[in-house]
């Protein structure tokens, strides 16, 4: 009878002892150094992920698909749903490379990443190409946003009803556009009456293509002959206007990574991004290089 | 049916060897886990430094990296003590020949060592906060044993007690899974929701109508978007019921064989679309043509366009529900009545649908909840901003304002979605248990 | 038909008081019989009428690629629609079978039961976008798998879970008890009739379920949207490695399409053709499967 008790205590001792064992000692694990091995291979390679800002999805991809072809073994994966994103999924390291259509916030920890501005890019106001007005104070279009001007008939067009559409609260395009448009020397941050809100580029555009009587404010490089960009203070948008700064409404295409990053592979790509090829890329899809 | 592998397990005298034989090596693949103390469990890879930690080093020692000192999360040492605990204390039931608690306490082993995996997430993120952005994390051998012996040893010691009660144990975890997945819903809905919840205030998140989740001054308050799905709900119940509930009349009890055989493979084809496409037909035909209809009073994106969509969703749920409530009221109802002089229309709204009353009430109740749970449909044609739910304006139902701004929502904000979810769960549970009661009541009433 | 002349004898005998609100009804029956398939037809016939045009071999055949000037095509998508669709089944089906099995076999004590059937009802009525996001917090956050295809998988196995496990147990009863008695007195263990009676009879029940559970998966959005992620537009490189990676599905890939307005319209509508097709044949299949497994068996 004893015997059978025998093992069931020993194993549990055993466990204990092991446990208990444990928990007194404390050391610390050092890691080996693989930066030094031979053969390590000098071939790019890996994944990487760039998140954040639709406006740039187009660039970003175009720039992602030249680098590809590039480099054999290297994946580069464009994602996001809006400026918002690009922070924090670097932050969180879910991307290596975080895409913003305007500066990075206070609230988001500046200091905590490398910041590098690849483009310019314009806030086209855009209306539908059937639409009589043709241009815009910023005065009036902080107005028209925040409501105070509700009726194209007060701009200069027909008598309707203006309908504002906007983009989702996380998009870079939205920050951008609401801290440079004043009205009565206030931002409009915070103060824009929406009348629908959309969470991509493309579909803020189709909504002016579909409407009449609407006003958006779209990427620049996005607008093509389903809209027409209005002139903002008697001032067309174009890459030329937005490069030496006569057009006022603009914003940075930022590419954002973790400070002082030693990824091989993100340092790669942005080489790339500030290249000949690549700033050609940005120029082809819309956008202003910096460089240029 | 005779000479079967099975057949061993039949024979009693050499049963009871099998089953000692199999106990013995449960035992010693018990006792084997152990070996994971000294096995490497986990290859972390931060900044080309290569770091890798067995099971002992998992549960007592720190890393050093970047020249800090971390300390290892919590959720990586639990695992490896639950895994090494679970084996020892099947070990000692075995001795004491319990083998089915024994299988059971094995499998909780496997399961702890399944936790491991999210303890491999929370060490990431500390090494990530740490300062390192080169990390790659690869479960080594001792992970593979930390899970495969004690699944071998619980599958051993259940199959010891005969193949029989191993099946058994088998069907009764799978029937468990959908308890688990249930309970784990439930505990990460509330987990995730409720702190935010708790942190803003129920009454303001509840009954505030300012949803301004990235002003200076964040305010999280849901009110406008319960009223939306509310508004959306109510208007289709009042757009799909009747109309369904006459298609289901029509189909059961007026239509002659021909025509029954073309609308009922409609619905059942309207059912089967996917509300992604309810969604797009809604975008390209309904917006624009409620904008071309009413130029002056909206945008197309509106209450009215998500109304008219989500009836259409409900149409097919209340057309099937009723027509089966119908067909299963007593011809008898239905023959007393036109003996007694009522003319068949009569008899159908004044007999038959009375009677089919709860069934049909189930069935409203089935579209209820269908509908207040839309999202992919509506975010479509919803317009999504937080304002008073006016006919023609634009809204944002619950589910859409999850939908809509989860991809970029971090902190206390994500956290308030998460709480949006909690919020519609409860109240789907609530009419979930609704509608159960309601079904009882209406089998009563039919026995009556 | 016998019922007009009950109607006729009836109104000759109350006098007219029921002729005209009769009629009034039953053309507002008829009414809404015709506007439930006319909305069936406006949505089919608008999707197809837009879509079909479009849908070529190489549409089907070729990669996708977002920027202006790419190829627009939409193998990938539905190749990781077939990987979800695949993986998705292989968990959720034999836990759903299992649990039935047990429901309708073993269970004896009631408390169990109906924990177990209450469990069941209230997965089936839990909205997706809710599965999404519990997904998204255990499988994509928890477990460490971020946006993949495994992540979607298992949301999808939770989500039809309720639908197999109902529709096996409806197949499951119906098998004549006479045969299990049957078996078990020619002296069959319990597991014997399971596997060599049970499940066989149940067959055409099941494999019903799974391919209705099929055109639900290849349908479902919300539950994938944040699990999957809607970036995976890559050819998969390798078997299994794929299942790690993002993968974007048809349905994902229609509602980003259709949203974001990047690429031509023509190419959600025709995605929005594809996915149509694809959810009529499954559920035609379905149908087909049933009645030619109930034939084998008489």
């Amino acid at each position: 009878m004893k015997k059978k008790w025998l093992t069931p205590v020993l194993c549990a001792v055993l466990v204990c002892g092991l446990l208990l064992a444990a928990g007194c000692s404390n050391s610390a694990v050092e890691g080996e150094d693989l930066s030094n091995q031979a053969g390590a291979s000098t071939a790019l390679s890996g994944t990487l992920n760039l998140n954040g800002s639709t406006s740039m999805a187009e660039i970003s991809n175009a720039l992602g698909e030249a680098f590809m072809a590039k480099h054999e073994g290297v994946t580069v994966t464009v994602g996001g749903n809006g400026s918002g994103e690009g922070p924090t999924s670097v932050t969180s390291g879910t991307a290596q490379i975080g895409l913003l259509s305007r500066e990075v916030k206070e609230s988001e920890n500046p200091d905590t990443f490398d910041i590098y501005t690849i483009a310019y890019d314009g806030i086209a106001m855009a209306v539908n190409p059937n639409n009589p007005v043709s241009n815009l104070t910023q005065e009036q279009i902080g107005q028209i946003y925040t409501g105070e001007i509700t009726n194209w008939s007060e701009v200069g067009g027909k008598d309707a009803k203006i309908v504002v559409v906007g983009r989702e609260e996380g998009s870079g395009t939205r920050g951008a556009f609401e801290e440079l448009i004043q009205v009565n020397g206030e931002t409009v941050e915070g103060k824009c009456q929406y009348a629908n809100v959309y969470n991509s580029t493309g579909a803020a555009k189709q909504a002016v293509a579909g409407n009449e009587n609407a006003i958006a404010y779209i990427s620049l490089s996005a607008v093509d002959d389903t809209v027409k960009a209005l002139q903002v203070d008697n001032v067309a948008p174009s890459e030329s206007t937005v490069k030496d700064g006569s057009y006022q409404v603009q914003r940075p295409f930022l590419m954002i990574t973790k400070k002082g990053t030693t990824n091989e592979l993100t340092k790669a790509f942005l080489e790339f991004v500030n290249s000949d090829e690549g700033q050609q890329i940005i120029a082809e899809n819309g956008a202003v290089p910096n460089q240029a | 049916m005779n000479a079967q592998p099975s057949g061993i397990l039949r024979q009693p005298p050499r049963r009871q060897t099998l089953a000692r034989t199999l106990c013995i090596i449960a035992f010693a693949l018990g006792l084997t886990v152990l070996c994971v103390l000294f096995l490497p469990v986990l290859n972390g890879v931060f900044n080309n430094i290569s770091y890798t930690l067995t099971g002992y080093q998992l549960l007592t020692a720190s890393l050093r990296v970047n020249s800090t000192v971390l300390a290892l999360p919590l959720s990586l040492r639990l695992p490896v003590a639950g895994v090494l605990l679970c084996c020892a204390a099947g070990c000692a039931l075995l001795a004491l020949k319990k083998a089915q608690a024994a299988g059971a306490l094995y499998a909780g082993g496997a399961l702890c060592a399944v936790m491991l995996l999210s303890g491999s997430a929370a060490l990431q993120q500390a090494v990530a906060s740490a300062g390192v952005d080169n990390i790659a994390l690869t479960m080594r051998a001792g992970f593979l044993l930390a899970l495969m012996l004690p699944l071998l040893a619980a599958a051993l010691s259940l199959l010891s007690t005969g193949l029989q009660s191993f099946a058994k144990s088998v069907f009764l975890a799978a029937a468990c899974v959908s308890i688990g997945a249930v309970a784990l819903i439930c505990i990460y809905m509330v987990l995730q929701g409720a702190p935010a919840i708790y942190q803003i205030g129920p009454k303001e998140f509840l009954f505030s109508t300012d949803w301004s989740p990235t002003a200076e001054q964040p305010s999280y308050g849901i009110a406008y978007m319960v009223l939306a799905s509310v508004f959306g709900t109510a208007g289709a119940v009042l757009l799909g019921v009747p109309v369904g509930l006459l298609t289901a009349v029509f189909l059961a009890e007026l239509a002659p064989r021909w025509l029954c055989g073309i609308v009922r493979p409609a619905v059942e084809l309207l059912a089967g679309i996917p509300s992604v496409i309810f969604g797009f037909f809604g975008m390209r035909v309904i917006v624009p043509g409620l904008r071309s209809l009413f130029p002056d009073r909206t945008n197309g994106d509106s209450l009215l366009a998500v109304i008219l969509i989500l009836a259409m969703m409900i149409l097919p749920t209340i057309i099937n529900v009723s027509q089966n409530a119908l067909e299963a009221v007593p011809s008898a109802y239905k023959e007393a009545s036109l003996a007694l002089g009522n003319t068949h229309i009569g008899t159908i709204f004044k007999v038959q649908l009375p009677a089919a009353k709860s069934g049909i009430l189930a069935g409203v109740i089935l579209g209820v909840g269908r509908a207040i749970g839309e999202t992919m449909a509506i975010i479509m044609v919803a317009g999504n901003t937080v304002s008073f739910p006016r006919l023609f304006g634009a809204v944002r139902p619950l589910t859409s304002g999850i939908a809509f701004e989860m991809g970029y929502a971090t902190g206390l904000h994500r956290q308030a979605l998460f709480g949006i979810g909690l919020v519609l769960f409860l109240f789907l549970m609530l009419i979930n248990i609704l509608f159960t009661w309601i079904s009882k009541k209406g089998v009563g009433e039919g026995e009556k | 038909m016998k019922n007009n002349r009950h109607a006729h004898v009836a109104s000759t005998l109350t006098g007219k008081r029921f002729r005209p609100k009769d009629t009034l009804l039953r053309a507002l029956i008829y009414l809404c019989a015709f506007c439930t398939v006319a909305i069936l037809i406006a949505i089919l016939g608008h999707i197809l009428w837009n879509g079909l045009p479009h849908i070529s071999w190489e549409f089907l055949t070729s990669t996708y690629s977002a920027s202006r000037t790419g190829s627009k095509g939409i193998l990938p998508m539905m190749i990781n629609t077939l990987y979800v669709v695949v993986i998705t089944l292989l968990i959720a089906v034999p836990t759903g079978v299992c649990c039935a099995v047990y429901l309708t076999q073993y269970a004896k004590k009631r408390r169990l039961v109906r924990t177990i059937r209450f469990a069941t009802e209230v997965l089936s009525g839990i909205p997706s976008i809710i599965f999404g996001l519990f997904g998204y917090a255990v499988f994509c956050i928890s477990f460490q798998l971020q946006y993949s295809i495994l992540a979607g998988c298992l949301t999808m196995a939770i989500c039809i879970l309720p639908t197999i496990v109902r529709t096996t147990e409806e197949a499951l009863i119906a098998v004549p008890q006479g045969y299990l008695e049957g078996a078990m007195a020619l002296g069959a263990s319990k597991l014997r009739v399971i596997f060599s009676i049970l499940l066989p009879c149940a067959m055409p029940g099941i494999a019903t379920a799974v391919v209705l559970a099929m055109g639900r998966i290849v349908g479902e959005t919300a539950a994938l949207l944040f699990t999957v992620g809607v970036s995976g537009f890559r050819l998969p490189e390798e078997i299994f490695g794929h299942v790690m990676g993002q993968g974007c599905t048809l349905s994902l890939f229609l509602y980003t399409s259709a949203m974001e307005a990047r690429d031509p319209i023509s190419v959600p509508y025709a995605t929005a053709a594809v996915l149509l097709i694809l959810v009529f044949l499954l559920n035609r299949v379905a149908g087909l499967t049933a009645r030619a497994l109930r034939k084998k068996q008489v």
